[in-house]
């Protein structure tokens, strides 16, 4: 519904990728439908180069649809994807990816049978050789302080150690844009912090999309929130603005949440 | 898991394996130098399934197509006079070929596990059919006749000598144990185990499933063929039984016996529900059957991963330890 | 009316719980919090009977337990939410509900369900699978309650849930403690949850439960920290 001044500037371009560079993705009337259920309605999202944005909303809210079909995973029903200055629409998953683009899925999307070290080792592998993905490897365990599970099936983790793992593999594919669901589902507060650094980290090199529900760790991270509801944006702005709206108290937050 | 790396032991089983094959045939008797050959000629076929099953999870009834489509093509060539070696060459690459085109369209079709599963049994079933109805003497090619149930007599041996086929057909079997295994230990392999693990994910990393899918398969359809042109070699003999639904449960069986995924647990589980048929066999036809299905019902319900991972879990264990 | 002494458990040669005892009664609300893979999902899994204790004891309502398999266990008043949802995805939301509340005799507790949670009754027709994860969640949660379980293992409850709803369930979860003596264990993350319905905060640690916390305590940040071993 309302958008700040400087994203209007950007919707009169016709084309996204070749006179707007800082701008990575951005989705025109992007729509889902299943059966007579509009999950993703008309949606029209911009994100720029370098952006770590929050993306909020009631369940339901067709979150999780709206990064499906970013991903390749589902293809929209109506609308246009751009990434990087492409248009990705009804691309495959695999081509996606390659063009620079990750996501950790809300439900842990792991390898049960193989080892904490291979997950990183295959997401690297994609784009670096055998040896130099084996550094980046060695480099996540320790980053995600995982080295003492490197050789252990994942299988065998639990819920939250396999969120990491699916982070990590995420990072090791060194891609230009990573588009997390709740990344934090399963973690103490200590853990959430040191979810936030990684991310802030990861930012230096790669823009982010996060789906949370965690309130501390929406407010650790700032920027600009994006609230999505019924399929649709609801409203889009600076976090402290967004959280103190009124609309968003009603349909998301509830009364206790506002406050620091 | 069988290990993604490989290890001293692994190299010295390998050695050990050529070994044994290179010496057992003078200590043996020719009876049995010939009745352990067609066993290995099945653990070889029972490797191939485990390729595409135990290493990508692409469990296919059709391993038996593609061994009965090998032996046929051996057939067809050798009584035409072709090389007995070229007619093996092209065997394997007939297999490999059919293997190719039921994965294309079920790999590239984005089709389901199941659907390959149905679908390469109904081609064996179908491949009964009508190479079983072939009995007319005008179905023929070049100086070959299909002969139905029949099947083909007088398919020439690739190697005369027992002792000879026997040390080929080891050879063969320990050859591509260890070309399988090198396989799974590089990065095509490793991202095939990630495939059977969970398929999405690979391709939201970028990796293309399909293609390595269908290298995999076709490459596991060829296997399946070259043991098929040795089983016609073996007995100079082939007929549409090949193409039974008992023969590609069979293949099912010893994998799901040995334990998947490891090749070496394949291997085992043919050598052992073979000589177990042949022991059972001998002792009074009546309670074969049951003995086996007796001995399957107790491996799904104790042994669920099959024989290999249940010894080396066995082996490896030494009480409870703390995580 | 819950009691675990000495539970020790694991999987395969691997050890999680390393000799955990916790008791609750009647309509006590505890709460377990600790780090990812310091046994909290192998605790409730255990009591629940999806995993074998290898040692140790488990007691509710005075009744021996530690040998019964899950389903007696259900029927004997234990009710388990797990993490990762694991509702029908065939079955509608009025069906997973239905299913919830099959084996018990009395009203159902279906309409009073949907009153309390207007996002499941708008649902009420679909087909599990085509719910979102949140939603995926309160129904696994709802299903769970219309049981009318006499104690309840929540594993991550409000996992995945908007901040609005988790009130709603944390409320729920307060009346149904007080009004119907239903006895709760909960293992969550979400501390402001924890804190408003919480009696008792356990810490767990490498498999035991390593300190007790009140609930007032979780508000202090470097508390927690501490408490959780950093």
């Amino acid at each position: 519904m309302t958008q700040t001044s400087v994203e209007d500037e950007f919707s009169r371009s016709e084309t996204a990728g070749a006179q707007t560079t800082t701008l990575l993705l951005q989705t025109r009337r992007l729509s889902k439908d299943f059966g007579g259920v509009h999950a993703v309605a008309e949606v029209d999202f911009r994100l720029h180069r370098g952006e770590l944005r929050c993306l909020i909303g009631p369940n339901g809210a067709g979150k999780s649809t709206f990064f499906k079909m970013l991903s390749g995973q589902l293809h929209p029903s109506k609308g246009t994807i751009f990434f990087d200055g492409k248009d990705i629409t009804g691309e495959p998953r695999h081509k996606i990816a390659r063009l620079g683009m990750g996501i950790k899925n809300q439900v842990p999307s792991v390898w049960d049978g193989l080892s904490v070290y291979e997950h990183f080792w295959i997401g690297a592998h994609r784009r670096v050789g055998a040896r130099a993905a084996r550094t980046v490897a060695e480099g996540l365990l320790t980053e995600l302080g995982l080295e003492t599970v490197a050789r252990r099936e994942v299988g065998a983790l639990a819920h939250g150690e396999r969120q990491w793992v699916e982070i990590g593999m995420v990072v090791a594919q060194q891609p230009k844009l990573i588009l997390l669901d709740e990344p934090t589902a399963g973690m103490a507060a200590d853990e959430v912090e040191r979810t936030v650094d990684l991310l802030r980290a990861i930012n230096f090199n790669a823009s982010l999309v996060v789906v949370e529900h965690d309130m501390q760790f929406i407010k650790m991270i700032g920027g600009i929130v994006t609230v999505f509801h019924q399929g649709r944006i609801l409203i889009e702005g600076a976090m402290e603005s967004v959280l103190d709206s009124r609309v968003v108290r009603e349909v998301y937050l509830g009364s206790g949440h506002a406050r620091g | 898991m069988a290990p993604a790396r490989l290890s001293v032991p692994e190299l010295l089983l390998w050695a050990a394996g050529a070994i044994g094959i290179a010496l057992l045939p003078p200590i043996l008797s020719t009876f049995q130098v010939v009745q352990i050959t067609i066993f290995l000629i099945f653990c070889l076929l029972a490797v191939s399934l485990d390729l595409s099953w135990g290493l990508a999870g692409l469990l296919s009834f059709g391993q038996a197509a593609f061994f009965g489509i090998g032996g046929y093509a051996y057939a067809i060539l050798g009584i035409n006079n072709v090389t007995t070696s070229a007619s093996v060459v092209a065997a394997a690459a007939a297999g490999g070929t059919a293997a190719a085109m039921v994965g294309y369209i079920a790999f590239y079709g984005r089709l389901s596990a199941m659907f390959l599963a149905v679908m390469t049994l109904t081609i064996t079933l179908i491949l009964l059919q009508v190479m079983g109805s072939t009995a007319d003497p005008s179905y023929r090619i070049g100086s070959a006749v299909i002969g139905g149930y029949n099947g083909m007599t007088n398919i020439p041996s690739l190697v005369l000598d027992p002792r000879g086929f026997f040390w080929t057909v080891g050879g063969l079997l320990v050859g591509i144990v260890a070309m399988g295994r090198l396989i799974m230990i590089t990065s095509f392999g490793r991202v095939l185990a990630a495939i059977r693990e969970n398929e999405q994910r690979v391709e939201l990393l970028g990796y293309d499933a399909r293609w390595r899918k269908l290298v995999i398969f076709s490459l596991s359809g060829a296997i399946a063929a070259l043991a098929g042109a040795l089983f016609a070699s073996w007995g100079n003999f082939i007929n549409p039984e090949v193409f039974s639904l008992a023969q590609s449960a069979q293949v099912v069986i010893w994998v799901l016996v040995g334990g998947r995924g490891s090749l070496y647990g394949a291997v085992i589980g043919a050598l052992l529900v073979q000589a177990m048929t042949q022991y059972l066999g001998s002792i009074g036809t009546a309670y074969t059957s049951l003995a086996l299905g007796g001995l399957l019902v107790m491996f799904v319900l104790l042994l669920r991963n099959g024989l290999l991972p249940a010894i080396s879990r066995g082996i490896l264990a030494i009480g409870m330890r703390k995580a | 009316m819950l009691a675990a002494d000495g539970l020790v458990s694991g999987y395969g040669r691997i050890r999680i719980l390393d000799g955990v005892s916790i008791s609750l009664s009647a309509g006590e609300v505890v709460a377990v919090i600790g780090h990812n893979g310091m046994g909290k999902t192998t605790l409730l899994r255990t009591l629940m009977g999806l995993l074998r204790a290898k040692g140790g004891t488990i007691h509710l309502a005075g009744r021996d337990i530690t040998r019964r398999e899950t389903a007696m266990r259900s029927r004997l008043g234990l009710g388990y939410v797990p993490q990762g949802r694991q509702i029908f995805p065939d079955l509608s939301v009025l069906e997973n509900l239905q299913i919830g509340e099959a084996a018990r005799a009395g009203r159902s507790d279906i309409p009073a369900m949907f009153e309390r949670f207007p996002v499941l009754a708008e649902l009420r027709e679909r087909p599990g699978r085509a719910l979102s994860g949140g939603e995926q969640q309160l129904l696994a949660l709802a299903r769970c309650l219309v049981g009318r379980p006499s104690v309840v293992l929540l594993d991550e409850p409000s996992e995945g849930i908007q901040p609005s709803i988790v009130d709603q369930i944390a409320k729920h979860l307060h009346e149904l403690s007080v009004r119907e003596n239903l006895t709760i264990l909960l293992v969550e993350q979400d501390l402001q949850f924890v804190a408003s319905i919480a009696q008792r905060v356990h810490v767990m640690r490498k498999g035991r439960l390593v300190a007790q916390m009140m609930p007032s305590d979780l508000a202090d940040p470097d508390t927690v920290k501490k408490q959780l071993g950093i």
